[in-house]
């Protein structure tokens, strides 16, 4: 018996009972679409979280610090074997020190990060006035909110072009030279940008602003790859030496792994409403297998071999389990397109940047599809298995 | 019979005992039965003679408790089922007193099932069951559901999808039993066309004697015995093809 044929048979089996048919399709549906929102919502939720946290590029970065280590130091010959990395593009260094910044009569204590201007382009902080300094900058200052609102009391955007007084803690560990000691040297910088990032007063300086008084130890070190897909090997070369290296891959990870988890036990709850869509699909076939004892003799005694028996019964079953999950996952989508258009039109209303909350990715339409298809197949074994069983004669008894 | 044809049919020593209960009912007794190709064979018995199970157990639907049929030389009650199923399908065309369909196919394509059950391509095999409707001059009946179709009608289909796979015997099993005398005569006539012109061994189950006039052979039963045979007429064309045969007695009316 030909597939076309086969299906054939249970298409019109199907249309046969259009009530009882069109209600279990939507028990599947509605069991297959809710999980299918579910699944959306958490997928949402998750792309925002890593959508937040990074930008793309900065995947292929990795942060490196000293750590406890006591025999590697952050100096240019790690930073020169960092370089011979053939997968690395680039090394930034950066130093944090402590120190304190006046302007007239206002004075504040301030973290004083040494950045070169390219590597200020990476981190790329958010900036609500002037701008950042460029690479061959010297003597400017990007400094923070909160330093700015210690500095002055009007609006942060006056202190543009301002000079300011900034004195440095450099910490002996910053040489490499063992005999050096602890000294505080003084810099005038001009205020170039003001960004709204961080609690605690923070201020950007050009790197040369503290190389200049001979520093060569660094805090840390941003390295550049080539490649998201070096990551790791590169992050356990460097390990390897005996830094620490964290990436922002790490980060997504983590988050990533709580959304797994999330996942899972929105996944379980899911796992309930398929049993019942499940349940719903049995109940029906073997209804259908009950009232058609009589036909499936029959068939036997016109020829049809056990195994087209079968496939017309898993078939059957099949067609309400692509129908089901198509319905569910085009009703889920269309509602979840809905929930976004709210959600998108209430963020405008008050201001707030946007997020999709309803997020379909086509691996999770696929998932979904495959599951209705599974359980539709699952659910149509035993009364296939059991149609093959009818004894032709059941047909010739009169009822 | 003088003839060293091979029958294409042999029971020998057939019991048959169903258990009811805790009883055992034997439903047929040593039944032992030749029959040659080209033959049509009536069975003749009042009912519960057990004329139904023997034919069930001919076309291996029943297994017999102790003897043995052969088709062609063939004993088919060894086989697992699909062989069986296979063996019937391209041996048998069987019509029973009532009728059995497929509810959700009309009547084009529950004639045409047969063709479609051995992997026959769909347009294929409704073409060969519209010539097979044209029999009864019934092609515009084709597209209708079963039961619209009056007892007569559905007899007809019926005989119709035994003959779709052009099988040597064809076994009816009280076909006339549920029709009116004018639809039971165009049943009986067509059944007599495909023995005489197309040389199909017939075996049909009936309790109304008049029809033993159509038979070649009358195998009287009785409570699961048979009771006698009578060999009523020549085969027709058995000594020769071109011969046109004479039909004892007149037609049932």
């Amino acid at each position: 018996m030909r597939y076309s044929y086969i299906f054939k048979l249970a298409f019109k089996n199907l249309m046969g009972r259009k009530l009882r048919t069109t209600l279990t399709i939507m028990g599947v549906a509605i069991s297959v679409g809710f999980v299918s929102l579910l699944m959306a919502f958490s997928f949402g939720l998750q792309k925002a979280a890593t959508d937040q946290i990074t930008n793309g590029d900065s995947l292929r970065n990795l942060d490196i610090t000293k750590g406890s280590s006591k025999i590697v130091d952050l100096d240019n010959d790690a930073i020169g074997k960092i370089s011979d990395f053939s997968e690395v593009t680039k090394v930034y260094p950066q130093v944090a020190l402590a120190g304190d910044v006046q302007l007239g009569d206002s004075k504040s204590d301030s973290i004083i990060y040494g950045t070169g201007g390219d590597l200020l382009d990476i981190i790329r902080p958010n900036i609500v006035g002037g701008d950042l300094y460029n690479h061959n900058a010297k003597n400017v200052a990007v400094i923070n909110a909160s330093l700015a609102h210690k500095l002055t009391s009007g609006n942060t955007n006056t202190l543009i072009g301002r000079n300011i007084d900034v004195r440095l803690v450099l910490r002996s560990d910053l040489y490499t030279d063992k005999n050096s000691k602890t000294q505080i040297k003084s810099v005038q910088v001009s205020i170039v940008g003001v960004t709204d990032e961080g609690k605690t007063a923070y201020m950007f300086v050009p790197l040369s602003t503290v190389t200049d008084f001979g520093v060569d130890r660094f805090s840390s070190l941003k390295v550049q790859l080539k490649s998201v897909d070096d990551v790791n090997t590169v992050k356990s070369q460097i390990e390897y030496m005996g830094l620490k290296v964290s990436t922002v891959k790490d980060t997504i990870d983590q988050v990533n792994q709580f959304f797994q988890v999330f996942q899972i036990i929105l996944a379980a709850v899911g796992v309930i409403s398929i049993i019942v869509a499940t349940l719903g699909i049995f109940n029906t076939m073997t209804i259908s297998l009950l009232e058609k004892t009589r036909e499936v003799g029959l068939m036997k005694i016109l020829g049809v071999k056990k195994i087209y028996i079968r496939r017309i019964f898993m078939t059957e079953s099949l067609i309400i389990g692509l129908f089901g999950g198509a319905v569910g996952i085009i009703t889920s989508f269309v509602i979840g397109q809905v929930i976004n258009y709210m959600v998108y039109t209430m963020a405008a209303g008050s201001g707030n940047a946007s997020v999709t909350i309803m997020y379909f990715p086509a691996s999770l339409m696929i998932f979904t599809m495959a599951v209705s298809v599974l359980i539709s197949l699952l659910a149509g074994i035993y009364p296939a298995r059991r149609s093959t069983k009818i004894s032709p004669l059941d047909a010739l008894r009169y009822e | 019979m003088t003839h060293s044809i091979h029958p294409i049919i042999s029971i020998q020593g057939l019991n048959k005992v169903f258990k009811v209960g805790k009883e055992n009912v034997q439903v047929l007794i040593d039944i032992n039965l030749d029959i040659l190709p080209g033959e049509f064979v009536v069975i003749l018995g009042p009912s519960g003679c057990g004329k139904s199970t023997l034919l069930n157990t001919i076309i291996g639907l029943e297994t017999p408790s102790s003897g043995f049929v052969k088709i062609h030389g063939h004993n088919i009650y060894n086989l697992n089922e699909d062989v069986k199923t296979a063996f019937r399908q391209k041996n048998f065309g069987v019509v029973h007193q009532q009728s059995n369909w497929i509810k959700s196919l009309n009547v084009i394509d529950n004639i045409a099932f047969p063709l479609n059950a051995i992997g026959y391509r769909h347009k294929r095999s409704v073409i060969k069951a519209k010539n097979s409707l044209s029999m009864f001059a019934m092609e515009g009946y084709s597209k209708h559901s079963l039961s619209e179709l009056s007892g007569g009608q559905q007899t007809k289909v019926a005989v119709c999808r035994a003959l779709i796979t052009n099988p040597p015997i064809i076994m009816a099993d009280e076909p006339t039993g549920n029709l009116d005398t004018a639809s039971a005569v165009g049943v009986m006539n067509q059944f007599e066309i495909l023995n005489r012109e197309y040389r199909n061994t017939i075996v049909m189950i009936t309790h109304n004697p008049i029809y033993t006039e159509y038979a070649t052979k009358v195998v009287n039963m009785m409570d699961g015995r048979i009771s006698n045979i009578e060999v009523k007429n020549l085969i027709y064309g058995l000594n020769d093809k071109h011969r046109r045969h004479h039909v004892v007695g007149g037609k049932a009316s």
